[in-house]
This record gives structure tokens, C-alpha cells and sequence, in this order.
């Protein structure tokens, strides 16, 4: 696969895996054509297979590397759900709001893990190798997601 | 996987849903289309590289784009005459009235059949240096178009010269990226010129490397390090702070991303 193929295929989700990893929307730009970068130097050393996993795994050290950088350079900011996007229901928006400042404020681990099985539907083993960890500690980090967001939905009832 | 447990999208309460559904919005076709542009930039991927959904457009272009400008033409060289330069990010100090003279001969030609489409190009590549015909001129080039980002796309074209002999701003970084290796001399006016035709341009960043690398090629080690330092200050965030260290051949003090790099896979 050259590095052409890869980035038409999955540039969008090397750019929301970076937003899950905690890169600010305002650098996802560059972090993005960082991880496609890299992909192109270790493009050799590619087994060829899974391209999700192996690009998911660079953009999770990208982002790690970036947020080093980025705590020593500026606060890490939380990001409102964006304008257009929202839902219009007040009601359902404030707790879209609120739900997606409690995922924000969640560990890395377990916010990555989350987004990954829920937002980019891979399947738990591939979860489990792009963060780097065995599959029952995802497991463990998704449930973990899970219930914190499920407390903060019944403390709004 | 048979095991892994039902998702959220399927049985969350609508709020979840609703956060999910916000969580899959990806960059969009004109921020991923810059992303590219930046890496043919960089030299890593082909120039006309774009999603699988550039490709179908790219067929039609050749033809598409001369009825375009012939139609968009007069409109663009009415509005970068009335209109006043501030807005334009990287105009140069060169008044657009004298582009305008300079630019309508090239703009007859397009009106032409398709088929002459190379050779329109190729007459513009006799043309005379980029610092003597800035302005609109640069509107008609084919090559730039399928390239250049809706957001920002106006600003840039009345913004940009015809530039070194009709080349676009990707081209130019490309040739210069392309003579790195085989004459760094070459690679260093070519960035030089960029500078000069595009001091906003999109590919500042690797213009700024490309001429760190060419400095390190011809042994004036000192002004690369000015140079990369400066690019690091400026952009902190910069993709190619490694780049930078290889071609210097020395890490660079703690601004450095490098860690970015030897960290991955």
C-alpha cells in the first residue's frame, strides 16, 4: 500500500483518533501530516496489514509526545461542542455539553479507549493494540468510561 | 469481534448518541485536501494526490477549469483591482494595476480550446521572473486549482504572482524539494524565491526546511541553525522538528518536537 493509498483511505480517522488522543482542534492539522510523515518513513517496516491499528498507533505516540510538548507550551484546553454541530433541543444540548466535558476530563486511557470502540467501532483487540495495552485492560478502561459517563446522565435526572 | 460488547451508538440514551455522533465529525474534504498539499510539499506524496473523492473531479478539470476562468476571470481581476490589498495575505508591494496590464494577454489565451492547454502553461513558463509580474496574473494557473483550499482560496489567488516563470506555490517547493539532494544551491534560490513570491504562503513551514536542509548541504551550519531555531519559534507545533535535527545532524535545544518522532512505531 503506498503511502498515497493510506492517507485517501484514512486521514479522517488518523485525524479524530488524534482529537480522541487530547490533540487541540487547532493542531490537529499538524499532527495529522506528522503521523502521515512518520507512516512514510516506516512505510518499509509495515507488515502491510491492518492499516487502522498501525496508523492508530502512530497518532497515539504522536499525540503523547504532542501533549509533553503542549503542557510545557499552553494549558490544554477543553473544547465546546461546536455551534453548527449541536443538537437545537436546549435541554439535550446542555447535556451533550455536559457529557462531553466529563468524556474530556476522563484519563487519557480510558477516554482513548472509549472513543475508539464507540466513535471509530474497531473491534476491542484492535482497540487494545493501538493504545498499547492487553485486551482485558481495555475492557477495563471502556466499562470504566462507561460508567463515569452513566453517572453523570443519572445525576441529571 | 464476536465477543466485544454492544455499542453505545446502538443502545446509549440520546444524549450519548448524540456526543457520538459530534465525535465523528472528521476535518472535512478542503482541511484533509491541505494536509495533502502539504506532504506533496514535503515530498512525500505525489502532487496530485488527493481523497478518493479529488480523483473524479480532477478528470474534468482541464476542460471545466478554462470555461471556469474564462467565466471567473474577469470576475476575479475586477474584484483584486477595486478591492483594497490588505485583505490579501501575501500580496506583494507591487501595485495590481500593473499586473492587471501584465496579466490580460495570458488571460486571452485561456479562452482558447482546451487543447491547447500545455502549451498555455508552457508559455507561461517563458514568462518574465516572478518579482516583475505579481498580481492576478497567477488566477489562471491550471495547475494550482484543484489544489487550493475553499477557505482561504480567494485571499491566495489574487494574493499570489505568476511566480517563477508561471510555477505555483506547490511547485515551487516541490522543484526545490526535488534539487535538495542532487544541488542545494538550486533548492536554496528556489526557497529563496518562494519567500520572496509567497511570504504567507501555504508551505512556509517546509520552505523553512527545505532551506535548513540546503544550508546544511553546503557547509553554512550556522545560518541552518538560525534558521531551524527560528522555524521552531515560530511554529512550535511544527511536524518537522525531526527533520530538522536529521538534517543538521544535531538535536535542537528544548523547543524540539523530536521526541514526537522517536517515539513512533
Amino acid at each position: 500500500m503506498t503511502i498515497e493509498q493510506l492517507f485517501s483511505a484514512h486521514v479522517d480517522f488518523v485525524w479524530r483518533s488524534l482529537r480522541h488522543f487530547g490533540v487541540a482542534e487547532i493542531d490537529l492539522d499538524d499532527q495529522t501530516q506528522e503521523v502521515f510523515l512518520v507512516a512514510h518513513r516506516r512505510l518499509a517496516q509495515w507488515s502491510g496489514d491492518q492499516p487502522r491499528a498501525w496508523l492508530g498507533a502512530i497518532a497515539r505516540r504522536c499525540a503523547a509526545a504532542y501533549r509533553r510538548r503542549s503542557h510545557r507550551r499552553h494549558e490544554q484546553s477543553v473544547e465546546a461542542v461546536p455551534e453548527g454541530l449541536a443538537p437545537h433541543d436546549p435541554a439535550l444540548r446542555a447535556e451533550v455539553d455536559r457529557l462531553s466535558r466529563i468524556l474530556d476530563s476522563l484519563d487519557e486511557d480510558k477516554r482513548a479507549v472509549f472513543l475508539l470502540y464507540e466513535v471509530e467501532e474497531m473491534t476491542m483487540r484492535e482497540v487494545a493494540e493501538i493504545v498499547g495495552c492487553t485486551l482485558p485492560t481495555a475492557y477495563a478502561r471502556l466499562y470504566a468510561a462507561r460508567r463515569d459517563l452513566a453517572r453523570v446522565l443519572e445525576e441529571a435526572r | 469481534m464476536r465477543n466485544d460488547p454492544p455499542r453505545l451508538a446502538d443502545e446509549g440514551s440520546e444524549a450519548l448518541r448524540a456526543l457520538l455522533l459530534l465525535r465523528r465529525a472528521g476535518p472535512g474534504p478542503s482541511r484533509s485536501d491541505r494536509i495533502a498539499e502539504r506532504l506533496a510539499a514535503a515530498g512525500v506524496m505525489s502532487a496530485t494526490q488527493k481523497r478518493a473523492v479529488g480523483k473524479a473531479s480532477l478528470v474534468g478539470l482541464s476542460l471545466g477549469a478554462l470555461v471556469l476562468l474564462a467565466a471567473g476571470g474577469a470576475v476575479l481581476f475586477t474584484r483584486s483591482a477595486a478591492v483594497s490589498p490588505a485583505p490579501a495575505k501575501s500580496l506583494s508591494v507591487t501595485a495590481p494595476v500593473q499586473a492587471l496590464e501584465s496579466a490580460e494577454p495570458q488571460q486571452a489565451e485561456l479562452v482558447q480550446p482546451p487543447s491547447i492547454v500545455p502549451s498555455t502553461t508552457s508559455a507561461g513558463a517563458s514568462h518574465a521572473p516572478a518579482s516583475e509580474v505579481p498580481g492576478p496574473a497567477r488566477t489562471v494557473s491550471v495547475d494550482e486549482l484543484p489544489t487550493v483550499a475553499a477557505t482561504n482560496s480567494a485571499a491566495r489567488r489574487t494574493a499570489e504572482p505568476p511566480s517563477n516563470a508561471g510555477l505555483s506555490e506547490l511547485q515551487i517547493v516541490q522543484r526545490a524539494q526535488a534539487s535538495l539532494s542532487s544541488d542545494p544551491a538550486r533548492a536554496l534560490e528556489l526557497a529563496r524565491t518562494h519567500e520572496r513570491t509567497f511570504p504567507a504562503g501555504e508551505f512556509v513551514q517546509e520552505r523553512e526546511v527545505i532551506a535548513v536542509d540546503a544550508l546544511a548541504r553546503l557547509h553554512r551550519r550556522e545560518e541552518a541553525t538560525t534558521r531551524a531555531r527560528a522555524l521552531l519559534r515560530h511554529h512550535p507545533a511544527t511536524p518537522y522538528a525531526a527533520r530538522l535535527e536529521a538534517a543538521l545532524g544535531t538535536p535542537l535545544i528544548s523547543t524540539s518536537n523530536s521526541e514526537g518522532n522517536s517515539g513512533a512505531p
